[in-house]
């Protein structure tokens, strides 16, 4: 249900990817989004899906009919945003494709290292080796 | 810990004990149980995750070890977001292991307003000692880093009573990666406290198995019915013959499955909670949240009505908690490590339900908070922007859509005359809480004083949705003294176990 598209169409600029990263943290991104969504409790299941539908077609209809995957960054951010300005629960389904977009997309190591930040992976090593450290002093 | 015990095909079995849950109601309960040498089966829906497989990124720990990967709402006129653990554990396993005592104050209304029989200050006292010692509630030591001094410094400035906050540690090194489950083991969960001591004592855990329903006959309920994931990656069935059962699953699937079960009196109908709105504080120097401990004080001035205090920040997170108002703040992802986030929770006066429908796991939730909780959210909003602004914040930005955020400390009071913009707050909460409450009065209450079902000999209730409402502070700590107390109850005081727990005692 959940299109590249539409989360591609939700990623921040920044930090600025390279085309191979690029497609390497959308996809990574895309999954989550699926994956979290098809566990969501059936009844908000049925929701969300009913409105991206709406998403959808509203995409469709401010695009002039375009192809999802054809239309530019800028255009999709903007067709977005006036589908976030419309009546609740508009706002809150974009919301939601955008919470679950971010969080994925800065807790990608990709984007991480970009930013300057140690990953997830690196911390939790360090973190590991100090603790067994500290056990072995504590011993 | 050993490995959880996974079906090899379809089983039926008795044994003395069926624990549903294995949070922090049901591994006390299960304690108790397998100390009194009896045959106990623990069900846990979610998977066993060892310290050691702890997952690195945020994304794979929702995926694993969170209920529907956080996407669990109360529906109602204003959603509110809620999460729950959903692994071997329970919500032990991604909390921040927050240890606050019952205040006794708190204790001896419940006891005289819901008529609860031996309940009060000191009847729970020994405990809540127990829940202490278990997780080793203690104060973490070193640095705790700017994000716990903002809101020292704030109390100390406003003349508002800051209180450090005991948490179940040992030897924590500050990894900030509670919401991922503990990758060192310092967190004292579940999984690292009480539950290793159960499967010590003969405990069967059946990891990745749902219990759905309960048979009843008459007063009794006669097995446990229940889904399981097989070693052989195939769902098996699985009946377990209990002579008692203990229901532990929580707040929100505690009840479903006793409604599915055709358990309905008082059942689902009073679930409470503490509404929580956040904000994203900025300042001029660097915060470095997402590199140090979540904030490890809280403003206690309010409580127990309103408490403020700090959330845990990663990459992950900060990204998400911009989403609210996105076209404004994304440029605040370049300023993450001189920002902070902080909340302001409320003990709600609102009532939610819990309703099962055929077919569906999960239970829909509804929730509607009462005009005091909107009253008390607009304070307790406009109390930590102004904490922000007394520690040196430039901007805060409350968790509304739209709104552009305030730039001084007089801007905060904005929603305390004409209320919160309802259909644009974003709520959220992980204390749920007295969806079973426990009382004397059978007439309001789903459960006798200690968690035995009304009308039922065998079916007792021991985890959150026993509290008789929102306490106002980390549930962890009542949850698991509540627990204690109804399995020790059940086993001393005249239940047919009792004299199978007295002759193993006494082997």
């Amino acid at each position: 249900m959940v299109s590249r598209s539409l989360v591609e169409t939700l990623l921040p600029r920044r930090p600025e990817l390279d085309r191979a990263a690029r497609a390497r943290v959308l996809s990574d991104v895309t999954d989550f989004v699926q994956q979290a969504l098809a566990m969501a409790p059936w009844h908000l299941r049925i929701g969300v899906n009913v409105l991206t539908l709406c998403l959808t077609a509203w995409l469709s209809i401010y695009l002039g009919l375009t192809r999802l995957r054809a239309i530019t960054h800028d255009m999709g951010e903007r067709a977005i945003e006036l589908f976030e300005r419309m009546p609740n629960p508009a706002p809150g389904l974009v919301r939601l494709y955008r919470s679950l977009a971010m969080l994925a997309f800065y807790d990608h190591p990709i984007v991480m290292a970009l930013m300057g930040i140690e990953s997830s992976e690196e911390r939790q090593t360090r973190f590991r080796e100090l603790r067994r450290g500290l056990d072995a002093g504590i011993r | 810990m050993s490995p959880s015990y996974r079906l090899d095909g379809p089983v039926e079995t008795a044994c003395d004990v069926v624990v549903i849950g294995s949070g922090a109601g049901g591994a006390c309960v299960a304690a108790v149980c397998a100390e009194a040498g009896l045959d106990v089966i623990m069900l846990e829906e979610g998977p066993f995750v060892p310290t050691e497989q702890k997952p690195a990124r945020l994304t794979t720990a929702l995926l694993r070890q969170w209920r529907c990967s956080g996407l669990t709402a109360a529906l109602g006129p204003t959603p509110v977001a809620y999460a729950e653990g959903r692994c071997v554990g329970g919500s032990t396993e991604i909390n921040a292991a927050v240890f606050q005592r019952t205040p006794d104050e708190l204790l001896e209304r419940w006891a005289q307003d819901y008529r609860i029989a031996d309940f009060g200050a000191a009847a729970l006292a020994p405990h809540l000692d127990r829940a202490a010692r278990v997780v080793n509630s203690s104060l973490t030591r070193g640095p705790l880093g700017r994000a716990s001094e903002i809101l020292h410094e704030a109390g100390r400035k406003l003349g508002w009573r800051a209180t450090p906050l005991e948490r179940g540690q040992r030897h924590c090194v500050g990894t900030n990666m509670c919401a991922h489950g503990c990758p060192t083991g310092a967190k004292q969960s579940m999984s690292n406290t009480l539950l290793p001591e159960a499967l010590a004592r003969g405990m069967r855990l059946f990891a990745e198995c749902r219990a759905t329903h309960l048979v009843v006959r008459g007063r009794r309920a006669i097995a446990v019915e229940a889904i399981g994931m097989g070693a052989d990656g195939r769902r098996h069935r699985a009946t377990l013959r209990p002579r008692l059962v203990f229901l532990c699953a929580g707040a929100i699937h505690t009840p479903a499955i006793l409604r599915r079960s055709g358990l309905k009196r008082h059942v689902g109908d009073t679930l409470r909670m503490h509404p929580t709105l956040k904000c994203v504080a900025l300042f001029d120097k660097r915060v470095g949240a997402s590199d140090s401990r979540f904030p490890l004080y809280a403003i206690s001035e309010f409580m127990p009505d309103q408490r403020l205090g700090g959330s845990i920040v990663t990459p992950g997170f900060f990204g998400m908690m911009l989403s609210d108002y996105w076209q404004h703040r994304k440029d605040l992802v370049a300023a993450m490590d001189r920002a902070g986030a902080y909340y302001a929770i409320v003990r709600g006066q609102g009532v939610g339900r819990i309703r099962t429908l055929p077919g569906a796991v999960e239970p829909v939730v509804s929730y509607r908070l009462a005009p005091l909780d909107w009253e008390n959210l607009a304070k307790g909003l406009a109390r930590i922007g102004r904490a922000m602004f007394a520690s040196g914040a430039t901007v805060v930005y409350p968790s509304i859509r739209g709104h552009a955020g305030w730039r001084r400390p007089e801007e905060c009071d904005e929603f305390n005359v004409r209320g919160l913009p309802q259909n644009r707050t974003s709520l959220m909460t992980v204390h749920l809480s007295s969806s079973c409450p426990l009382g004397g009065d059978d007439r309001r209450s789903a459960t006798d004083s200690f968690g035995r079902l009304h009308g039922h000999e065998n079916v007792i209730v021991g985890d959150a949705s026993q509290l008789p409402e929102a306490p106002g502070i980390n549930p962890q700590a009542t949850v698991m003294a509540l627990a204690f107390r109804a399995a020790e109850h059940a086993l001393a005081g005249g239940h047919e176990l009792s004299r199978r727990a007295s002759a193993e005692a006494n082997r």
